[in-house]
């Protein structure tokens, strides 16, 4: 079980998912999202990656725990690289399309760069309390 | 050390998509929300307000792109995709003077990736000369709006014809 989320927090992850067309968007805005830098803060790689492997198994899993699945993929990104690595089983995800692109694009970028930020750009007219932050979250990944 | 060697994607549905020259264009049919699921979306048009129509229900089978490159049949996700069709369909950007109905218009985000597409349905008007477009909203509903009033970043949108 991973940290509590509230009604209006999974409303707010629902609604962010709900209008992402691409993973790109998906990842650079749930980045912003408080909820998804407490994810990363208090659970650690494992976890998160067994809520993400639980709600893919879920035949009858809810929409609020699809955007909850993806807002600790998003978290998974805020992580320490080696954390995350060793955590991840090797397994076929039935449902979830979008988590390997996901990580996919983290680990591009992050074999890119030894920095990258991801900008939550000032012009975008922020969805209702999706991206209740902007700005710039600056990582350092060790290469190699 | 690649990340994803030890996780693989769910097996995906697509369906046979091509530009006009015959190259394929990557596309999936997502099943990942249950379809009783599907009418929970809370109602983004009406966070949105007034100038924004609601156009079809909600469903997670097109995106954006699948509804401006693909006729509603599935969702197309990858920029180079959406690239791909672009350049093999002789789409050309176009001035905001000279947008008609039917034209596409496409959002970029700061990386130049495609996050957002629809199509014209009028051309530019009143003081800011701004164009009605249709375009879905990811797996949410397809809205009928201002090209200026969405979720997606109009300031760096661009507009694009074929062949005309």
């Amino acid at each position: 079980m991973i940290t509590p989320v509230d009604a209006a927090q999974r409303r707010r992850l629902v609604q962010l998912y709900g209008i992402a067309n691409t993973p790109g968007y998906l990842l650079r805005w749930l980045r912003t999202d408080p909820i998804v830098q407490t994810l990363a803060a208090r659970e650690s790689a494992s976890s998160l990656v067994a809520f993400i492997a639980e709600v893919d198994a879920n035949e009858g899993r809810r929409l609020e725990d699809v955007a909850l699945a993806y807002a600790a993929t998003a978290a998974l990104t805020l992580m320490n690289y080696s954390e995350v690595a060793a955590a991840l089983p090797f397994r076929r995800l039935k449902a979830l399309a979008w988590v390997v692109p996901v990580l996919q694009l983290w680990d591009q970028t992050r074999r890119s760069q030894t920095a990258l930020s991801f900008d939550a750009p000032a012009s975008v007219p922020s969805p209702e309390g999706v991206a209740s932050t902007s700005g710039t979250i600056s990582l350092g990944f060790d290469v190699g | 050390m690649p990340l994803i060697i030890t996780l693989e994607n769910p097996e995906r549905k697509s369906i046979a998509l091509q530009t006009s020259t015959g190259r394929d264009i990557p596309n999936e049919q997502f099943g990942e929300i249950p379809p009783h699921e599907r009418n929970q979306f809370p109602d983004w048009d009406n966070r949105w307000g007034w100038p924004v129509q609601r156009r079809g229900e909600p469903s997670p089978l097109y995106n954006c792109h699948g509804l401006t490159f693909a006729c509603r049949r599935t969702s197309v996700y990858e920029s180079s995709g959406v690239r791909a069709v672009l350049e093999d369909d002789a789409y050309h950007p176009i001035e905001l003077a000279d947008v008609l109905p039917g034209d596409v218009i496409l959002y970029y985000d700061d990386n130049n990736d495609i996050e957002h597409s629809g199509i014209v349905v009028t051309a530019p008007a009143g003081d800011l000369r701004i164009p009605l477009v249709v375009s879905k909203w990811g797996k949410y509903r397809e809205c009928v709006h201002p090209a200026n009033h969405c979720p997606y970043n109009y300031a760096t949108a661009k507009f694009f014809r074929s062949r005309a």
